[in-house]
């Protein structure tokens, strides 16, 4: 997988937090403010300065030394658990750049967004089930261990969410804020296991990544039409006509989806991997109240 | 229409390749998708445009093949000739400099081969619409349109000067003269090596046949010791092999020699004793038959100052006659009009009308009368940034008495102790007097450096001794002064002919090589004149003269390869649109 991450790219996320819906257990309200002053917090890391940040955490000591404006950061006594459930099955193969590239990116991004806010955040690849992913953990050490499986893992298997989330639930007990990442078109079921997950409190947000093409397809004649994950095929003539229907069959899909999530009160960001990562972020996440 | 590369169109067979791959991809047109739940049961759209445009023509394919058609004909260079009416105005540029005189293996010079082509391209232009330059660093018109004269005679009645190459901005006033270079259709420049920013319609005909070795660099140094000499050589091999040969350095009655292997397309530098040589005038030469011997043979000579007469009056001082001669050559004269310096120590004389004269502890009549003696005590520069100064410390000088000194006319005072002046300077229209006015026995100056460096600034700022009299190896079309050397009588050339010179700014401008001979009242000075090392050059890469160079004509070729080329362009925007954005056969698969 390519590089899909940089510095700057998760310099121009400095100033974004998550904004947390209620009260959890054990947790204090504002929990995600800036890092906070007191001889009881324990120092966690550094990180660079940027606008905004209290000068009082600005290390001169290290600006002596280095040249480099760093803030120190501190171990908040009650944090949230993040959990990033990433789709790499087979069909987040499709696209340029692929669906499972721009998940990648995405839960990248958000696991910088937590570990920054001094969260702990675990990530869970699934296909047809989980796949090895990270517990939850503080500190930027584990931003290195997720970019690393982000990139070593590649796509592959069918789709199956209900099992995913199952397993999901069997790992992990404590509720947290939970990004399920996906595309939603396998040929699996989501209900059940969003159903579940829900119910066991944790705040929930779905990202459904698709490619330009699951959207509107080309109309591009005869063409063998490919199944990625069952490798089945079928021929189809590819016209206008064609085009119209798939593309009312695909609304009435999303429709379906985003009224069932909608019923479990599930935040749902449909994005194309057309859209820039950064304006995705930005715009549709703050504005759908995930960010601020 | 012509092709200048005809063989650029076997490109047209990658058109194969092409259509293999296009036949290859329809055969297995296939599209990944996500899932096959929103496919299935979708009716097929068996009469739409895309399917029936594909099966009938791939729009790609044929832009693809007419970009491949499109580059392989820009790549032949195809010209049209286009008949402008009447000839077109031509100026030929012949290169008129002395590497010219190279022999080629025909056995023409580079030069007859230049006139040769040069009268081929005249041949079908009136004399009214052609200009020939001959061109070298002291370029020549040798046919203007307005002379209405045969340029082809005019060729081929000059010959190659002895003169470097010219320079762009030579050859640009040259045409500017005429009207500018865009005064004519074609500038035509036969050389043998390229100029760089000739203008637009100027093309190069390399004329750079020949192999040569040459002399590019010879000096000769007097041994400190005295014993003979040292004669730096440096030497070109412009050829693409090794090459032996001997270097003989001759006096005219002794020689020394140096067997040499000289490595290819390099110059290497060489240092040859000559401790048995007492000559002035050296010549040095190469034992190798090349294709320009001219500069196989290269002369120095050892240029001798003019010594400073001097007239003396009063007491002879040998502190002052050593120093003297230690800061410039001198011979006395007997005759106080032949003088160049008058001396006087020690000794009121008369006032002098004209000349330069060393006052030492003496009056003269009229101008400056010395009293009686004092002792002083530090001495310090009242004009310290006077020429006469120039690197005397005022420090270094210890002076025990000086004397009142009384001024009839307006003097400098260059050096002074207790108010007393100690160096003075008078200047008139026609006298120069140095004074100094203390007694220079009970000094420090004669023993120390500052009394030669005064006397050096003596003779150098007023009796105008030139501060050196060597010619710096002075090559064909270098103007040399031969001021500084006694009134001239003559200047003659290697075979004692007389050649030209300026009587007024006193300078002469070689234009062929040897060992010139000026003859005035202080006696005979050999200048040896070389040809210019420019001249012995490594060859250009050969350019073969283009179609449109050789072809003077009235009409013109226009080059069509610019436009197939940007119709392949316009191709290969028309296809990445299709294949990128256009959406009745985009083609992304996914």
């Amino acid at each position: 997988m390519p590089r899909f991450i940089d510095e700057a790219f998760l310099q121009r996320l400095a100033n974004l937090r998550f904004i947390v819906k209620g009260r959890r257990k054990g947790q204090l309200s504002g929990i995600h403010a800036s890092p906070r002053a007191g001889v009881s917090l324990e120092f966690s890391d550094y990180r660079a300065y940027a606008p905004g940040d209290d000068f009082r955490y600005i290390d001169w000591n290290v600006y002596g030394r280095l040249d480099r404006v760093l803030v120190k950061t501190f171990v908040h006594e009650a944090d949230l658990p993040v959990y990033l459930l990433i789709d790499f099955s087979a069909s987040m193969r499709v696209g340029t750049p692929s669906k499972a590239q721009y998940a990648a990116q995405f839960a990248a991004a958000m696991a910088y967004l937590g570990l920054k806010e001094l969260d702990r955040v675990g990530i869970y690849p699934f296909s047809d089930r989980l796949i090895p992913g990270l517990p939850p953990r503080h500190g930027m050490g584990q931003m290195g261990k997720i970019i690393r499986l982000l990139h070593e893992t590649e796509p592959g298997g069918h789709t199956s969410i209900d099992q995913a989330i199952t397993e999901f639930l069997g790992q992990t007990r404590e509720n947290g804020m939970v990004f399920l990442i996906s595309d939603f078109l396998g040929s699996g079921g989501y209900e059940e296991g969003l159903s579940r997950l829900t119910h066991r409190g944790d705040d929930v947000t779905v990202i459904q990544i698709l490619d330009p093409s699951d959207v509107s397809p080309a109309t591009v004649g005869t063409t063998r039409i490919v199944d990625v994950e069952s490798q089945q095929r079928m021929v189809l003539t590819i016209g206008h006509r064609t085009k119209e229907q798939y593309e009312q069959r695909f609304r009435e899909h999303q429709t379906a989806l985003a009224s069932f999530l909608l019923s479990r009160r599930v935040a749902h960001f449909p994005v194309t991997t057309d859209r820039p990562m950064e304006r995705f972020i930005h715009e549709d996440l703050r504005a759908g109240g995930v960010l601020s | 229409m012509s092709l200048l590369h005809p063989n650029a169109l076997y490109l047209l067979l990658a058109g194969l390749f092409i259509l293999l791959l296009h036949f290859l991809r329809s055969r297995e047109r296939q599209r990944d998708v996500s899932s096959l739940v929103l496919w299935r049961g979708l009716p097929g759209d068996p009469q739409s445009k895309a399917a029936r445009f594909r099966q009938h023509l791939d729009p790609l394919l044929l832009l693809q093949l007419g970009i491949l058609v499109a580059l392989s004909f820009a790549l032949t260079q195809p010209q049209v000739r286009v008949d402008q009416g009447s000839p077109s105005s031509l100026a030929i540029v012949i290169d008129g400099s002395a590497s010219m005189r190279t022999t080629t293996q025909s056995g023409a010079t580079r030069y007859e081969m230049a006139v040769a082509e040069a009268s081929s391209l005249l041949e079908n232009v009136p004399p009214e619409r052609a200009l020939v330059i001959e061109f070298s660093e002291h370029p020549t018109v040798l046919s203007a349109p307005a002379d209405l004269a045969d340029p082809v005679a005019a060729l081929r009645s000059s010959s190659p000067t002895w003169y470097a190459d010219g320079s762009l901005d030579g050859l640009m006033t040259m045409l500017g003269s005429v009207g500018g270079p865009d005064e004519f259709a074609r500038i035509v420049v036969l050389s043998d090596r390229t100029l760089s920013g000739l203008p637009d319609n100027a093309v190069t005909i390399l004329f750079d046949e020949g192999d040569n070795i040459g002399i590019t660099a010879f000096a000769v140094r007097t041994h400190p010791s005295g014993s003979g000499i040292t004669a730096f050589v440096e030497i070109l091999n412009a050829t693409d092999d090794y090459v032996n040969t001997t270097v003989r350095i001759s006096d005219g009655e002794s020689q020394a020699t140096l067997a040499l292997m000289l490595a290819p397309e390099g110059a290497d530098q060489y240092v040859i004793p000559f401790p048995a040589s007492r000559g002035s005038v050296f010549t040095a030469s190469l034992d190798y038959d090349d294709d320009l011997p001219s500069d196989n043979v290269r002369h120095f000579a050892v240029d001798r100052a003019i010594d400073v007469r001097v007239y003396w009056v009063g007491e002879r001082n040998r502190y002052l006659t050593a120093a003297l001669q230690a800061s410039v050559p001198v011979t006395e004269v007997e005759e106080v009009d032949d003088a160049d310096l008058i001396i006087v120590n020690r000794q009121d004389v008369p006032a002098v009308a004209d000349g330069v004269v060393l006052l030492i502890q003496s009056s003269m009549e009229d101008v400056v009368t010395l009293g009686d003696a004092h002792d002083v005590g530090t001495v310090t520069a009242v004009s310290p940034d006077h020429p006469l100064l120039r690197s005397i410390d005022p420090d270094d000088l210890r002076i025990r008495q000086a004397f009142d000194v009384e001024f009839n006319v307006d003097a400098d005072m260059l050096l002074a102790a207790d108010g007393l002046p100690l160096i003075s300077e008078i200047q008139d229209a026609s006298r120069r007097l140095l004074i100094l006015s203390f007694d220079l026995m009970n000094s420090n100056l004669p023993v120390t450096v500052d009394f030669p460096l005064l006397l050096r600034n003596l003779t150098y700022e007023l009796v105008r001794v030139p501060p050196t009299l060597t010619f710096q190896s002075p090559e064909v079309g270098d103007v040399l002064s031969l001021s500084g050397r006694g009134t001239i009588q003559s200047l003659a050339d290697a075979d004692d002919q007389l050649v030209g010179y300026s009587d007024t700014l006193l300078t002469f401008t070689p234009s062929e090589p040897g060992v010139y001979t000026l003859t005035t009242d202080r006696g005979a000075f050999a200048l040896a004149v070389n040809p210019p090392a420019s001249e012995t050059q490594l060859p250009t890469q050969p350019e073969e003269p283009t179609e449109a160079a050789v072809r003077p004509t009235s009409d013109r070729l226009l080059p069509l390869w610019s436009w197939v080329l940007a119709l392949a362009a316009l191709l290969l925007l028309v296809e990445a649109y299709l294949h990128l954005g256009y959406p009745l056969i985009s083609r992304r698969s996914t």
